[in-house]
C-alpha cells in the first residue's frame, strides 16, 4: 500500500506539472464540469423529460448513488430501482411522497465513518505536503499551483479506488467530495499559517509569490484565506472525485461480466 | 456466544411480508403500501437485507412498454430462516407495553 501511495503521489505531481504547463485554467475548470454533467444526463436523463417535482427530486438523488453489492456478489443499482419504481406510480401526491422517502433512502449511507476517516487522512497528508512545500520554497512562486492542481489528481484517485474497491459509485463520490471539503479546510489552515510566514520573510503572497504590501501579517493571512480563493479551489476540485468514481465503477464492471450484462440490459 | 442483533419492528414487518409472499417477488412500493411505511424506511432496510444476503433482487423481465423494468425482491434461503426466527420471537414476546403493543400488530398486518 505505501508503494502504491508513493506511486499515486508521483503520478499526481507529474500530472499537476503537465496540466499547469499545457492546460489553460478555463479549460481545466470547465471541461471536468461538462463531463460530469454529461455523465449524469446520460445516466438518468436519457430518453425522457423530467415530468414533475417528484421525478426531479429523485433524479437528483439517484444520480449520486450507484451500485451496492449484495452478499452473493450481485450488483444492485438502487438509484435505477427507485427511479423505475417511481415511474410505476401515477398519483401525483403519492409520487411526491415516494420520491421524498426514496431521496432520504438514497442519501442515508452505511459507510460514512470510512468516508470520514479516508477524507480526514487525505486532508492531513495534503496539509503536510503543502506545508513542507511551503517551507522549502518560501518566497518563491507561491503555493497556488500545488494547492489548486494537486488535489484534483488525489481526488480522482480516491474516488476511483473507493468506487473500484466497493463497486459503489456512491461510496466513491461521497468519499471524494468529503475529501475535497476536508482538503479545503487543510488548505485554508496552511494558507493561514504560511501567509504570515511568507509575508514576514519576503513580503510576498503565499498564493502566487507576488510582492504585496498589506502592512500587517494579519492582513496577509486574511487575504490568503479569502473565501473567493477557497471557492475557486473547490470549483476546480469537485468534478474530479465524481469522474474518478465513475471511472472506478466502470473499470470494475468491465472485469465483471454479469454486472456488465445487467448494465446493458438496463440501458 | 453468537451476538444476536435485535431487528426493528419495521424490519420484522418487511421480512414477514416478504415471507408471506415467498412464492413470488414483491415490489418495493407495494411493500410501502401494504405496511404503510415510507420509502425512506423500507428501502434502507431492503438494501441492508440484500447486502446481508437475506433478500434476493431481480429486475422485471417483461415490463410494459413505456415504463422501465421494476426491481423485485424476495427472501433468500437465509432470509426465510430469519423470517422463521422473527416469527417465533414475535410470537414469544411477552405483552409488555413497548413490544406487545407493536410487534404482534406488525405480524398480523401481513
Amino acid at each position: 500500500m505505501p508503494v502504491r501511495l508513493v506511486g499515486w503521489v508521483a503520478v499526481a505531481l507529474a500530472v499537476a506539472v503537465v496540466l499547469e504547463l499545457v492546460v489553460p485554467p478555463l479549460v481545466f475548470l470547465t471541461v471536468p464540469i461538462a463531463v460530469v454533467a454529461r455523465i449524469l444526463v446520460a445516466r438518468y436523463g436519457k430518453g425522457h423529460q423530467v415530468r414533475d417535482v417528484a421525478e426531479m427530486l429523485l433524479s437528483g438523488a439517484a444520480a449520486l448513488p450507484g451500485d451496492r453489492t449484495s452478499s452473493n456478489g450481485a450488483q444492485v443499482d438502487w438509484g435505477a430501482a427507485l427511479y423505475a419504481e417511481l415511474a410505476s406510480i401515477s398519483d401525483p401526491r403519492e409520487r411526491r411522497r415516494f420520491a421524498l422517502g426514496a431521496t432520504v433512502a438514497m442519501l442515508g449511507t452505511p459507510r460514512r465513518l470510512r468516508s470520514g476517516l479516508l477524507a480526514a487522512g487525505m486532508a492531513v497528508a495534503f496539509a503536510a505536503v503543502l506545508l513542507g512545500f511551503s517551507r522549502a520554497t518560501v518566497g518563491h512562486d507561491g503555493l497556488g499551483s500545488v494547492s489548486v492542481l494537486l488535489p484534483p489528481v488525489m481526488l480522482f484517485a480516491i474516488g476511483f479506488l473507493c468506487a473500484w474497491s466497493t463497486r459503489s459509485l456512491q461510496f466513491g463520490v461521497e468519499t471524494g467530495v468529503l475529501a475535497a471539503v476536508t482538503i479545503l479546510v487543510a488548505v485554508a489552515v496552511v494558507f493561514g499559517i504560511e501567509a504570515a510566514h511568507w509575508y514576514d520573510v519576503a513580503h510576498v503572497s503565499v498564493f502566487d509569490g507576488e510582492y504585496v504590501d498589506f502592512g500587517t501579517s494579519r492582513a496577509a493571512v486574511l487575504d490568503a484565506m479569502h473565501p473567493v480563493i477557497l471557492l475557486v479551489h473547490l470549483l476546480f476540485w469537485l468534478p474530479w472525485p465524481v469522474l474518478g468514481a465513475v471511472a472506478g465503477v466502470r473499470a470494475r464492471r468491465r472485469g465483471d461480466p454479469s454486472a456488465a450484462a445487467n448494465l446493458q440490459s438496463m440501458a | 456466544m453468537r451476538r444476536v442483533r435485535k431487528s426493528s419492528p419495521q424490519t420484522i414487518a418487511i421480512v414477514l411480508a416478504l415471507a408471506d409472499n415467498s412464492a413470488g417477488w414483491c415490489h418495493g412500493y407495494d411493500l410501502c403500501r401494504r405496511l404503510d411505511l415510507k420509502a425512506g424506511t423500507v428501502y434502507p432496510i431492503l438494501m441492508r437485507l440484500a447486502e446481508r444476503g437475506q433478500v434476493e433482487t431481480a429486475w422485471e423481465t417483461n415490463p410494459p412498454s413505456g415504463r422501465p423494468a421494476r426491481h423485485l425482491y424476495r427472501l433468500s434461503k437465509a432470509g426465510v430462516e430469519l423470517a422463521e426466527e422473527l416469527r417465533q420471537s414475535v410470537a414469544g414476546v411477552p405483552r409488555t407495553r413497548s413490544a406487545g403493543s407493536q410487534r404482534p400488530e406488525l405480524g398480523q398486518a401481513m
